[in-house]
């Protein structure tokens, strides 16, 4: 996939822009402040529906404005031109329309943009709780197969009626009707046993190409492993019908406790993903310098499986990364993703691409630059122009 | 105040509080009904109050009624063996429009959804296990294909099978009409699940 143009009302500190995209590296320049980010949170409104940022939708509506609306035109692998419509209007609700016509809901429209977020805060993936590394692969997964999305929406929703039951029962100190909490049980651990089968699946395909991309980025000095960890089970299992076993004889294990403290204790949202840097634990082993390489490496891996899941070449998005590498693996980063697809990228200057100095931009290289929400240059070269001098504002 | 009289505001208020009218809608039925024939709106206001006055809920179906037992409940037409069970009076209206089903209904006033505070006692659930007696009955449950509509149905289902009578639920699938490959997946595969003997 690669977009041709996008254009986003009310977003942020944004009223109306308008961008015509580079088929290569798009470099949108800017000081802090002035909206890179939003032109990024714009295409992923559009691919994933929402912002990457995990924002409310309503606090992306521009200040003293009623709603916002994002468009992306693009063009799939196979020529197709393609359309994503995203309206928000928190009196409405949120308008999803693909091609032109109205999608009943996300899962419809994720995955057909495949989209890959690099942004610094990502580091939690490795370095945070169980809760950001099992957001990370929901949104890998779900990327790839309709399925698990529409299964992961009901489990959500399910577990929030069952802990309602559960806390209701607490607060009028009384016990839960058994027949209730039963039917809710059966609801959740069908859900439940089928995603974790596939996160079973997705660690199995994800692991070797992690293993291989986090050697490529740390050339070779790191070993990274990442294990599924499925609640209920000591090793992941083989099928559907073992997992929905182990389920329920956890339900019932566990029924009393839930009772005391008002709250589901089994289930797919108490999974782990383990990560292994060198055969420690990374939340503990890891260098900060590693957990940077090692969010590279990730999202280089989440790229390949996407395109070979979704037959689709994803989109990738780095926020404001470059800042937080040194020279050598910025330009590693750069000319990696470069070559893999269309690319996205905030920074502040060109002096945080050093790298770039001297270079010509390519024909497919672009540079947006932003202040105060609005887009005051864009250039996107023709050959044999745009050559980057040392000083950040070229274009100015 | 918007309006030069407080009567025509008053009626603007009111009309404005009902579910998917907004003030500007509320505003132009408020002027539409200022210019109709004095009659016209005299009848449109006794028929307010008596269906407020008149209607009452089945005591057996629970469905809105001015006689009870409901119409459906007294004819001697229907088949008293099957009760269709619906969320809200509106889906008996729905399946009514079939010309297809000619059991009888009950309706419980809403779906199982304790986030919402509703639990299977805030609805008429005592009610319909009453009506299972003894012999041949069915039960078809025909709740929305919703989270909330299916935790009901497999509630439901849980109280009624051990009162030996027979238990089942409206399909889920392919809408008529429609083109296979334009259906989401997530109905296609229930279709699959639900696929029947051709």
């Amino acid at each position: 996939m690669r977009i041709r143009r996008l254009t986003f009302q009310n977003i942020r500190n944004h009223t109306a822009t308008q961008l015509l995209a580079a088929d290569g590296v798009n470099i949108i320049t800017g000081m802090n402040g002035q909206g890179k980010t939003s032109i990024l949170e714009a295409i992923s409104v559009c691919t994933l529906t929402r912002s990457f940022v995990g924002t409310q939708d309503a606090s992306l509506i521009r200040r003293g404005e009623k709603f916002f609306e994002s468009s992306v035109e693009g063009v799939s692998d196979y020529g197709v031109t393609r359309r994503f419509d995203v309206r928000y209007d928190p009196n409405i609700g949120k308008t999803i329309r693909l091609d032109g016509s109205p999608a009943g809901n996300a899962a419809q429209v994720i995955g057909a943009a495949p989209t890959v977020v690099l942004s610094p805060d990502m580091k939690a993936i490795s370095g945070g709780g169980p809760g950001e590394r099992r957001r990370f692969i929901d949104m890998v997964i779900s990327q790839a197969k309709r399925r698990y999305l529409e299964d992961l929406m009901q489990y959500r929703r399910i577990l929030k009626q069952r802990n309602a039951v559960l806390a209701t029962g607490l607060k009028q100190r009384r016990p839960v009707d058994r027949n209730l909490i039963e039917t809710y049980d059966e609801g959740l651990i069908e859900r439940a046993a089928h995603l974790m089968m596939e996160r079973t699946q997705f660690i199995e395909e994800f692991a070797p190409l992690l293993a291989q991309t986090a050697r490529d980025v740390a050339d070779g000095a790191d070993h990274v492993a990442i294990r599924y960890q499925p609640d209920c089970v000591r090793e992941p299992r083989t099928s559907v019908a073992d997992y929905r076993d182990a389920l329920w004889l956890r339900s019932k294990q566990v029924f009393a406790e839930e009772q005391r403290r008002g709250a589901t204790l089994f289930g797919a949202h108490r999974d782990d993903i383990r990560m292994e840097i060198n055969g420690g634990d990374v939340r503990v082993a890891a260098s900060q310098g590693q957990h940077k390489t090692l969010l590279i490496g990730l999202k280089v891996a989440e790229f390949h499986y996407l395109a070979r899941q979704c037959a689709e070449t994803p989109i990738i998005l780095l926020d404001d990364i470059f800042g937080e590498l040194d020279a050598y693996r910025a330009e590693r980063v750069y000319d990696l993703t470069r070559n893999l697809a269309q690319v996205f990228l905030t920074v502040v200057s060109f002096d945080m691409l050093p790298f770039l100095r001297g270079r010509n931009l390519g024909e497919s290289e672009a540079n947006i630059e932003v202040v105060k929400g609005g887009i005051v240059e864009q250039k996107i070269p023709t050959s044999g122009s745009g050559q980057i001098d040392n000083e950040a504002k070229v274009y100015l | 105040m918007l309006h030069t009289s407080q009567s025509l505001e008053s009626v603007i208020e009111h009309l404005s509080s009902l579910p998917t009218i907004g003030r500007k809608t509320a505003q132009r039925i408020a002027l539409y009904l200022l210019k109709q024939p004095r009659e016209e709106v005299v009848a449109m206001a006794r028929a307010l109050v008596d269906m407020k006055d008149k209607t009452a809920y089945c005591t057996i179906c629970q469905n809105i009624t001015e006689q009870d037992p409901c119409a459906i409940c007294q004819s001697p037409k229907r088949d008293r063996n099957v009760i269709c069970v619906v969320g809200e009076p509106s889906d008996v209206l729905a399946v009514e429009k079939t010309n297809d089903y000619h059991g009888l209904y009950h309706v419980l006033g809403g779906v199982i959804h304790p986030l919402d505070g509703v639990g299977p006692d805030d609805l008429k659930i005592k009610e319909l296990l009453a009506r299972i007696g003894s012999g041949d009955q069915e039960v078809i449950l025909a709740l929305n294909p919703n989270v909330e509509g299916e935790m009901t149905t497999l509630y439901l289902a849980k109280l009624l099978k051990p009162l030996g009578v027979k238990v089942t639920r409206i399909a889920r699938g392919v809408p008529l009409g429609s083109a296979l490959e334009f259906v989401d997946e997530a109905t296609i595969s229930r279709a699959l699940e639900g696929r029947v003997e051709a």
